[in-house]
Order: C-alpha cells, then sequence, then structure tokens
C-alpha cells in the first residue's frame, strides 16, 4: 500500500453544498410529515378546534377549502377508523421519515457535527 | 534544526561490537546552543580512517550523566555534491564503557585513508538547572549547566574546538579549560589537541537564562477523521513553568509597572497550526478563554496564546485547543483501501518539550485491517471504542504514547486502514429509521381505541363532518361556475359571438344541474344522520336558486343590448342592479356555510 498510488480522498458530497442540501431536503420532509399528520386526525375533536379557530380568524375561506380539497380528496365516509388508508399513511411516513432523516443528517454535517 | 532531510529511527537493538575500527576525529567542531531552556549539541566532525580495513559503520557516544536526558539525537554525511544524507542510528552498547552508544551505518564504506564529514544533532531536556532554585518576582533567573568540555567519543580526536552559545551576556561562572575566550553571548573553548577516546572533563557554566522554560508536562491528542470531509483535531495540554521557583509572593502592581519584573515569567507564545485549520477554539475547565489571537498566514495559522495568568516558576496550566481540518489534505484512498497522513505531535510553542505525549486516533465506524507506520518509536497501547453521534458499534482508536519529545519529533504518521462506503450510509439511515418508528408510533396511536363504552354521538358527528366537507366543496364549485359564467357573458359583450354564450349557458346548466343533484344527495343523508344542518343545506339550495335566476337574467340583458333592444345606459343600470342583488344572496350564502 504506498501512498503515491493513492490519490486525495473528496467527500461523497461537497461540503460547500451541505446548506442547500439541508434546507431542501427538509422542507420536503417537513412537507411530508404535515401532510402525514394531517390523516389520522382527519375528523377527530382536534380537526373540529382547529377548523373552528382558523374560521373565527376568518382565514379566507377559499383559500381553506382549497388546502382542505386538495388534502381530503376522495374521502370515503363509509369507511371506519380501522380501514383508514393504512398503506397510504405508511408510504407517507415511509416517505417524509427518509427526507427527513437524510435533511437531518446534512444539517449536522452543515453545523460542523461532522458525523 | 538543518541537515538531512530524512532523520532519526531509533530501535532498541542490543549488540555487542567491537572498536579496532581505526576511526579517528581529525577535526571536530562543537556547538553547545544554551541559549533556550533546551541543550542543543551538534558536533561536526571530520572523521578519517586510519586503519587497514574499510569501515562500515560509525559509533556515537553520549555522556552517561547527559543520556537520560536525551530527546532527540541525529546524523547526517555531507555527501559530495553537498547533500546530507540522515544516518539510521541504532542503540547498541559497549563493554565496559557507561553512557549510551548508537551505531550509525555509512552509506559508503569508507576506505582506508579516506575522510568523512558527519553531522551529529543531539537535544536534551531539563538539562539547564535553575540555581538558586527559587526566586522572588524582581529578580533574574540563573541557570547552571553540566556538560563536557571534549567530544565523548570511541575514537581519539585529533583537534576539537567547542563553542558554547548563552542565552544572555551575563555569566556568572565558568570553567575556564585551556584559556577559553568569552565574546559577548558566547564561550569559545579549544583548540584542544589529541584528546583520546571516551574523554571527560566537567564542564560547568553558570549564567543568566530568561529565555521560557516552559514544559508540556503532559498532552492528549485526539485526531477524529471523518469521512464527510473533515477532520477534527483537540489537543488538552497541560503546561508548567521549570524554571526557578517563585518565592515570596506576586505583586501584579510591580508586573505591569515594571518592565524587568518577573522577567523569566511566561505571558503569551505563539502556537503554528496547519495551514488549512479552521473553527480555532482555545478552552479550559471554566469556559472559553478570549485572550487569544489568531492570524491567517500564507502557509500556516498562527494563535497567539495568552493563558489567564503569567507563569512563573512552579505554576502550570490547562487548556484545550481545538481546530478542524479538511479531510482532503491528509487522507488519500485507493478503492477500498484509505491512508491517512498526519502529524503525530504538532507545534505547540518553540523550542517545544513535551514530557508525556498521548495521541489517540479515531478512525470512522467499520474500518478494518489498521496499520501504523511511525516515524520513530512509540509505544501503542490497547486499541479502543468510541461512541459518538450516530454510532452503533462504536469507532476504533488507535491509542500511542510516548516521552521525552521535543521540535524534531513533528513529524508526520500513515494509518492505512480499510472501509467499505456503504457503511457510510449506516448514518443516516439511523435517523431514517428513528423517524419511522416515530411516524408508526403515531399509526399505531390513533388506531387504539381506549373508550369504555362505544360513543355513538362521535361517530355521527364525524360522519356529519365529512359530509358537510363535501357539501361545502360543492357549493363552492357552483359559485365558481358563476363567475364563469361571467367570464363568458364579458367576452360575448365583446365578441357577440352568440354561439360561444349559448355553449356557455349550456355547461352552465348541466353541471349546476348535476352539483345540484349532488348536494340535494348529501342533505338527505345528513337527514338520516338526524342533524339540523340538513335545514341550513336546504336554505342555501333556495337561496342558490334564486341566484341562478339573476345571472340568467343578467345574460339575457347582455344578449339583448348586443341585439340592441335596449339602450346602453339602461344595460348598465339593470346591471348594476342585478349585481348587487347577486353580492347580497352571495353573502347570505357565505354566512350560512360559515355556520355549517
Amino acid at each position: 500500500m504506498e501512498l503515491e498510488a493513492m490519490t486525495r480522498y473528496t467527500s461523497p458530497v461537497n461540503p460547500a453544498v451541505f446548506p442547500h442540501l439541508t434546507v431542501v431536503l427538509l422542507a420536503i420532509g417537513m412537507f411530508f410529515t404535515a401532510w402525514f399528520f394531517v390523516y389520522p386526525l382527519l375528523f377527530t375533536d382536534l380537526h373540529f378546534l382547529i377548523r373552528k379557530v382558523l374560521v373565527n380568524f376568518s382565514l379566507k375561506r377559499c383559500l381553506y377549502i382549497c388546502i382542505l380539497d386538495s388534502l381530503s380528496l376522495r374521502y370515503e365516509v363509509t369507511s371506519t377508523k380501522y380501514t383508514r388508508d393504512l398503506y397510504k399513511e405508511l408510504l407517507i411516513s415511509l416517505v417524509a421519515s427518509l427526507f427527513m432523516g437524510f435533511g437531518v443528517l446534512f444539517l449536522l454535517l452543515w453545523v460542523g457535527i461532522y458525523v | 534544526i538543518g541537515g538531512a532531510a530524512i532523520f532519526v529511527l531509533v530501535s532498541c537493538v542490543f549488540c555487542a561490537s567491537a572498536l579496532a575500527d581505526g576511526l579517528v576525529n581529525e577535526d571536530v567542531k562543537r556547538t553547545l546552543d544554551l541559549s533556550s531552556h533546551l541543550a542543543k549539541i551538534t558536533a561536526e566532525i571530520q572523521l578519517a580512517n586510519h586503519g587497514a580495513a574499510r569501515v562500515n559503520s560509525l559509533t556515537l557516544a553520549l555522556e552517561a550523566e547527559l543520556a537520560p536526558h536525551l530527546a532527540f539525537i541525529g546524523a547526517s554525511v555531507k555527501g559530495e555534491e553537498e547533500e546530507d544524507e540522515g544516518l539510521e542510528l541504532k542503540e547498541t552498547t559497549l563493554h565496559g564503557q557507561s553512557g549510551k552508544f548508537f551505531e550509525a551505518q555509512l552509506p559508503s564504506s569508507l576506505a582506508p585513508g579516506a575522510k568523512l564529514r558527519v553531522k551529529v544533532e543531539t537535544v536534551f531536556s531539563h538539562v539547564l538547572k535553575p540555581f538558586p532554585s527559587h526566586i522572588t518576582q524582581a529578580e533574574q533567573q540563573l541557570v547552571v549547566f553540566q556538560g563536557n568540555h571534549y567530544l565523548y567519543s570511541p575514537y581519539p580526536t585529533r583537534s576539537q574546538t567547542t563553542r558554547v552559545r548563552l542565552a544572555s551576556k551575563t555569566v556568572e561562572s565558568y570553567t575556564k579549560l585551556g584559556n577559553p575566550t568569552k565574546s559577548e553571548e558566547s564561550i569559545e573553548y579549544g583548540p584542544f589537541k589529541d584528546v583520546p577516546p571516551f574523554s571527560q572533563d566537567d564542564m560547568k557554566i553558570h549564567y543568566e537564562n530568561n529565555t521560557p522554560f516552559l514544559t508540556i508536562s503532559s498532552i492528549t491528542r485526539t485526531i477524529e477523521v471523518s469521512h464527510w470531509g473533515n477532520i477534527a483535531v483537540e489537543e488538552t495540554i497541560d503546561l508548567r513553568h521549570t524554571g526557578a521557583y517563585l518565592k515570596g509572593p506576586f505583586s501584579r502592581y510591580d508586573y505591569q509597572r515594571q518592565s524587568d519584573s518577573g522577567i523569566s515569567s511566561v505571558k503569551s507564545f505563539k502556537t503554528i497550526l496547519p495551514a488549512s485549520a479552521q473553527d480555532v477554539y482555545y478552552r479550559d475547565e471554566i469556559g472559553n478563554i478570549s485572550t487569544s489571537h489568531l492570524q491567517v498566514l500564507d502557509d500556516s495559522v498562527e494563535v497567539e496564546i495568552r493563558p489567564r495568568f503569567p507563569l512563573f516558576g512552579g505554576w502550570k496550566t490547562h487548556y484545550i485547543i481545538g481546530y478542524n481540518l479538511p479531510s482532503y489534505e491528509y487522507l488519500y484512498n485507493l478503492g477500498d483501501q484509505y491512508a491517512l497522513k498526519m502529524r503525530l505531535v504538532d507545534h505547540i510553542y518553540d523550542d517545544q518539550v513535551i514530557d508525556q505525549l498521548t495521541v489517540k486516533l479515531i478512525l470512522p465506524e467499520g474500518a478494518r485491517n489498521i496499520h501504523v507506520d511511525t516515524p520513530y518509536p512509540i509505544s501503542r497501547s490497547q486499541d479502543e471504542l468510541h461512541y459518538t453521534y450516530l454510532d452503533t458499534f462504536g469507532r476504533p482508536v488507535l491509542v500511542a504514547t510516548k516521552n521525552n519529545l521535543v521540535e524534531q519529533h513533528i513529524q508526520d504518521v500513515v494509518v492505512h486502514y480499510n472501509f467499505n462506503k456503504i457503511l457510510m450510509l449506516q448514518e443516516p439511515l439511523l435517523v431514517v429509521g428513528a423517524f419511522y418508528i416515530l411516524f408508526f408510533t403515531v399509526i399505531i396511536y390513533v388506531r387504539l381505541d381506549f373508550s369504555i363504552t362505544k360513543d355513538p354521538a362521535a361517530e355521527v358527528r364525524m360522519k356529519v363532518a365529512s359530509i358537510t366537507e363535501q357539501v361545502l366543496t360543492l357549493v363552492n364549485k357552483r359559485l365558481g361556475l358563476y363567475r364563469h359564467m361571467d367570464e363568458v357573458v364579458n367576452r360575448y359583450k365583446q365578441s357577440r359571438d352568440t354561439g360561444a354564450l349559448n355553449s356557455g349557458r349550456k355547461t352552465l346548466e348541466a353541471e349546476h344541474r348535476t352539483l345540484t343533484n349532488d348536494i340535494t344527495a348529501l342533505q338527505t343523508r345528513l337527514k338520516a344522520e338526524g342533524s339540523d344542518l340538513a335545514e341550513k343545506v336546504g336554505e342555501i339550495q333556495k337561496l342558490d336558486s334564486q341566484l341562478k335566476d339573476l345571472v340568467c337574467r343578467s345574460c339575457q340583458e347582455a344578449e339583448r343590448l348586443v341585439a340592441g333592444k335596449v339602450k346602453k345606459d339602461a344595460y348598465i343600470e339593470s346591471d348594476k342592479t342585478l349585481s348587487g342583488k347577486r353580492q347580497e344572496l352571495v353573502s347570505r350564502i357565505d354566512n350560512l356555510l360559515d355556520a355549517l
């Protein structure tokens, strides 16, 4: 093992890119996390509470309806709690944890904790 | 320290060697540099082979009194091309003689009658003894050096001179063998003729030396390698002032007011770090020490360190200094094999003396087949495991110790190891796993039902809520339809295209019908659940039919305007009233929706 035969080692990810990667990955991860948390809490008392608060603060109703529309698409009313899209939730949580996990790793590297 | 590029590799091999070489030191120029707290003795020897056989090796000797304090020894040969070649030295013993002996292999054997120039450098630590051993703050520091007037050599010396360089002009006393001459800061002894081998004559010089007498009693150097591109170095240093002890009180006032008070004390010193050092920190148990200056130069980073208090004789301090280095300067790789080339110990202050060094090299998790190439012998302790962020089975730590090091020991050590790149993925996957467990817990939690009795009201509430959501969306869609219709009418007013108007009206009718049917269906379901919201929905339907009428009327008005059946002003009037009524209806619908 001669030193002369070896090349200099460079990191797999350019350290100059750490901040950008962190922000992007964490943003996407948090979006998916938020999306995930909507599902189990849909139509529970917490959901009503949030809605009452939002409406009382006269959030632009169209905006509110728009968001709800996109998130609670095609929701079957006849389904019970237990058949509630388990696979959908699992999938979303997997994607969310993937992005959050890598985002947190690059956050640690950016801050100087070179793990 | 000038000289050869390659220095010492000292390993302990004991063997007896006979000295019937016939080598003779023709001319020796010895320089004793006592200007710092170390004794640096350099001897330039002109060697001649007066024997009959070729000579392959050379023996160097050290006096028995000085030998325990030896920190570094190096020898080089002046070649024909004026290049110095370093010689490898091996420790040996000689029968019947005391002291330390080193055998040097010559690059080419010395023929009988040939001459050779050899340069031997030795550094001794803790040989300058403060005398008096205790001084007050106002006094000067005087030290005693006890050495040898002659060169201690296994070969006879024809002629030699010794030059002693001192730290100051003030000399209390010095031994006067052979009428030495004393100039400003140096004493010249000799020339001495025909000195037999192994000759010793005690030299004692008592002089003033106010240079910093700092010793690092122990240093722990931790190097943590990360494959994400960073090497973190941290040194924990215990520093002592090993000059004359301070006797009596310490007066801060005198110290600051008089320039020669505490002249032998140490206020600050400069540490030179590698050129690419970043994020330098200097702290101790209390916290950050702010009395430091960092200067980034082209080829190094200089930190001027000023401890919290000046160091007088017998005083000590403890601090931690750390910095980050980019890994591409020190880490090399070829496939799975990696090599780290770093200094075993770095510069702490000029003329440094380290009593005890511990080096800890932390390699990434999963490094295998670790192999270390050291420039000089060090003792390796058991490999440890270090656990830090995102570790599962620990990082391998190489531990090495050595005693009595000086500046000449600042050399590179090379560590070879194997590391599988896939293992780097373990770190992010650990975080991903942690997050996934969190989400999974939430999924299970919302599916748990701890209620003692079934609560039908909650079920109904949820169902009603979902139905109302859908009603909301549908009503909004309908209102959107009216807006779209407005746009079509406006376009018709400009383009006068009856076809477009008719098609627009048809789509409006069709969609409106479907939406209204959907809403009525939902309304019946709401009624089935026994909710009072069904009435509100009914009201909305009624208002909506009125709104639709108004929209149709405005559409007809526009048609009549285009056909010319009604005048422009009248149209504007009627349009205004119609839109006013529409606004009113829309706001009432909005209020009802809010109530849902």
